[in-house]
């Protein structure tokens, strides 16, 4: 029999619908046993543990109180069942400051119509309004009531009416056409004519996400203006990937208005898993060590991930972007040409290929890899123009240094300079506090 | 080659273990540009004198060494490369930053200096590597920024030519065929973002000239996190006469900046680590300036610079609510988990509390002022600075 015994923390239906989550084991003294993700079981040695799950903000959410493992077992650790407003004892009105339950209303999610009908699929809005309802009902559920005793205050204070958020809206426009070669086209100017690329103006909300569809063989950007800038926002899309030869055509990303430090930004959630955006919350909220437990997870699943109910483009690439940033490599390049076999369009894979063979000192396949990044679409990702332009300068360096055998060939020299000079022009532009690549251009 | 910013030096007493290389660059006193309280001038004249930066590279070094002396670095110090250019005011805090034989950084003293630290680096992969630069530089991407050196702007040559690229060095501080056993783990701190006129972004991309010759990488399996402090727009480096606002940070981060206690591999005995992710929070906790604001980037992978034996305290937010149950709390107390030991707080009847604990596993309950209130208690919590504030206490539902 096995010395150790394993513990599987199994959250309640709504965290497991966020997808695997982070999972810690600590010893009474807070020392950290084990680590893991919800729904796998984690091994340690026997003993008594506390046991805690992860949620996408940082926060840490306790599996039920203690758990006693023993040598060759299973312990399932069950998270809480949900916490509730406070019940009424017998006979006595609800009591004091009991939060509200949110609406449910399917039609808060009701799209404003982007350049192409707005077409979510009124099921998958449930599903992700009760998934949004049970994340923030986490937060609620860390403690036991402040609960009114036998003799329920009369003279209780009666709770306000919750405040319904204002709703905040902005008017937007849709950028199309080649990102690159826009800027390519006026060297050494930082006004390029993008208003050639700019379609109608639609409607961006705080509160109703907007779904923008998939233009094939094209960049796509959120035109917003922001103080003296537009601030344009690189359009992700999503499509599962375990039905991509199923549904052609379905790829689209929803899109509402946010707001942070830098201002109101465009924050894109999936449409098609929650699991994408829970990856993606992980990272826009610098969760590190917990978003690498969970991309490795993904990855060290190699196809079966990629094809499980879960699985999308935008967790794909989300989780290969985390154990890039991270120099975790293994299983990496299988992972990056199941995803470009998946999704062609993808921006991100050549780039993302060519900084991992970098890394591996593949340097020959790199280049090539990244001379067709350079001619093709904006990545996704900030992190993605990043490793672009900082490869290209190492590699136009590389080439002046005699005592290496490798240089850019000759005639494709111009092509690398040139696209130097764009992606230094872009990453002054870019905005460092988002995730997505988003840049603020100097208005005319 | 002469070493002449080299101002610590156990090599030899390591008997060749390896050890931590440091080099630490604090320019204050920028020669060529006007004083620190002088009217900003034009173009890259617009860049002042700073009152900080010297002083930041200097506690850094004294910290170092405290931890080494104390057995808390994951390798011991081997070597310490300084450079420091202070101003009036630092030196009449730490006269030490005056003492003869310490080297200013100009370019060349700082290319000689990160020359043969990088020799150090590479006699063993083992090795770990720190390099900080506090003064002037501009981000130029999510890796790269172009730091100005003591003589930034001295003539006759081209307005770059004192400065240095950090990819520069970090693509150089790559293994590499000529450099196998370069030490894998290492850690760049760049406190030089703040002041960024537009002349400074209209620069020609030109390159900097280069410290350490391109070369190609073999396999990197370095863990080489880069911290950059990232507030900006009119936030002054820091107070005369102390460290940086971000220096400060970093300096509670390397005492407090640990998520919790674990086991290490090469440490006998479970420590309180603190390694890239936790050292950014830490520093993020530390000063509000700094809150979500430490951009950690590079190849971030988690390396432990150092360590704590016990655990470190830390400052729990909370914030009991619904906020009109305010004058139904009657008291709030703290149950260490393990030791089961129950610390009343201060403040009754205040809806938000700032207590200092140590970090660790705690139940926190809330008595009622009145027996119409049942007693309150949370679920065993963890509290470490990775927990977001403030920690919300929700009087108001049950389980």
């Amino acid at each position: 029999m096995s010395e150790f015994g394993t513990i599987t923390c199994d959250g309640p239906a709504a965290e497991r619908s966020l997808g695997p989550l982070p999972v810690k084991v600590r010893t009474p003294d807070g020392e950290i046993i084990g680590v893991g993700v919800s729904g796998s079981p984690i091994g340690v040695p026997p003993g008594l543990y506390f046991v805690s799950v992860v949620t996408p903000d940082g926060r840490e959410r306790s599996c039920g109180e203690t758990v006693t493992v023993t040598a060759g077992a299973d312990t399932i650790s069950r998270t809480p069942a949900g916490r509730a407003p406070a019940p009424p004892r017998a006979l006595a009105p609800a009591p004091v400051g009991a939060a509200a339950p949110e609406p449910a209303s399917a039609s808060a999610l009701a799209p404003a119509s982007a350049s192409a009908p707005a077409r979510i699929p009124h099921g998958q809005q449930l599903i992700r309004e009760a998934v949004r309802i049970a994340a923030k009902q986490i937060y609620n559920r860390m403690t036991r009531g402040f609960v009114a005793a036998e003799s329920v205050m009369a003279d209780a204070p009666t709770p306000p009416p919750p405040a319904a958020p204002a709703p905040t809206t902005e008017t937007v426009r849709l950028w199309q056409g080649n990102w690159f070669a826009a800027w390519d086209a006026v060297p050494g100017s930082r006004h390029p004519a993008l208003e050639a690329g700019l379609g109608e103006t639609f409607i961006l909300s705080q509160d109703q996400p907007t779904q923008i569809a998939r233009i094939a063989d094209c960049d796509q950007l959120v035109a917003q203006p922001i103080g003296a800038c537009v601030r344009y926002s690189v359009v992700p899309f999503d499509e599962c990937t375990a039905c991509v030869d199923d549904t052609p055509g379905t790829k689209d990303i929803a899109a509402n208005l946010a707001s942070g430090p830098a201002g109101s930004f465009v924050r894109f959630r999936s449409t098609v898993t929650e699991e994408a955006n829970t990856l993606l919350s992980f990272v826009e909220n610098g969760v590190l060590t917990e978003m690498w437990t969970v991309s490795e997870d993904m990855v060290n699943q190699g196809e079966r991930a990629m094809l499980s109910p879960g699985g999308s483009v935008l967790r794909a690439v989300t989780g290969a972007y985390v154990l890039l940033r991270a120099n975790e490599l293994s299983g990496l390049d299988a992972w990056l040409t199941s995803l470009g076999r998946l999704s062609p369009a993808l921006p991100d894979i050549p780039i993302l290929r060519a900084e991992l063979l970098a890394r591996l000192g593949q340097h020959e396949d790199a280049l090539a890899l990244l001379q067709t990044a350079i001619g093709g679409r904006c990545p996704w990702f900030r992190s993605g123009l990043s490793y672009m332009l900082e490869r290209v300068r190492l590699y136009i360096d590389v080439s002046a240094n005699s005592e290496v055998d490798f240089a850019i060939a000759r005639a494709d020299l111009p092509q690398f300079i040139a696209a130097r000079e764009r992606l230094d022009t872009l990453m002054r532009m870019l905005v460092r506090s988002r995730t997505l690549t988003t840049f603020d251009v100097p208005a005319e | 080659m002469a070493d002449p910013a080299l101002i610590l030096d156990r090599r030899a007493a390591l008997l060749g273990n390896p050890g931590l290389h440091a080099v630490l660059i604090g320019v204050s006193d920028y020669t060529f540009l006007p004083a620190a309280d002088d009217p900003p001038g034009t173009g890259l004249l617009a860049l002042r004198q700073l009152k900080s930066s010297a002083l930041t590279a200097m506690a850094l070094s004294a910290k170092l060494q405290r931890l080494d002396t104390d057995k808390r670095l994951m390798r011991p110090l081997a070597t310490i490369r300084l450079l420091v250019a202070p101003s009036p005011e630092e030196i009449a805090v730490d006269p030490a930053l005056a003492a003869p034989g310490l080297v200013a950084p100009t370019i060349r003293n700082i290319e000689l200096a990160l020359l043969n630290w990088r020799i150090d680096v590479a006699t063993q992969a083992e090795n770990q590597a720190l390099f900080l630069f506090s003064g002037h530089g501009v981000r130029r991407s999510l890796e790269e920024s172009i730091l100005l050196a003591q003589d930034f702007l001295e003539q006759p040559f081209a307005e770059m030519s004192r400065s240095f690229r950090l990819s520069n060095i970090r693509n150089g501080m790559a293994p590499s065929a000529k450099r196998p056993d370069i030490g894998r783990e290492q850690f760049f701190f760049v406190d030089a973002c703040r002041d960024k006129p537009e002349a400074l972004d209209g620069i020609d991309p030109i390159d900097p000239p280069a410290i350490f010759t391109a070369d190609l990488n073999i396999y990197d399996d370095r863990k080489a996190p880069i911290f950059f402090a990232t507030t900006t727009g009119g936030v002054a480096a820091g107070e005369a006469g102390k460290p940086t606002y971000f220096g400060l940070a970093l300096l509670w981060a390397l005492e407090n900046g640990s998520f919790g206690k674990q086991s290490v591999a090469g440490i006998k005995g479970s420590v309180w680590p603190v390694n890239a992710s936790s050292l950014k929070a830490g520093i993020e906790v530390a000063d509000a300036l700094f809150d979500a604001r430490v951009e950690l980037t590079g190849l971030v992978s988690n390396p432990v610079l150092c360590f704590r034996r016990d655990a470190p305290e830390m400052t729990l937010k909370v914030w009991l609510e619904p906020a009109d149950y305010k004058g139904h709390v009657g008291g709030v107390s703290m149950t260490e988990i393990n030791t089961n030991k129950v610390t009343p707080v201060p403040g009754i009847g205040e809806m938000q509390l700032s207590i200092p604990i140590t970090a660790g596993q705690y139940r926190m309950t809330v008595q009622p002022s009145s027996n119409r209130f049942a007693q309150a208690s949370s679920e065993v919590t963890y509290f470490s600075i990775q927990m977001p504030m403030p920690w919300t206490f929700d009087l108001a539902s049950v389980p």
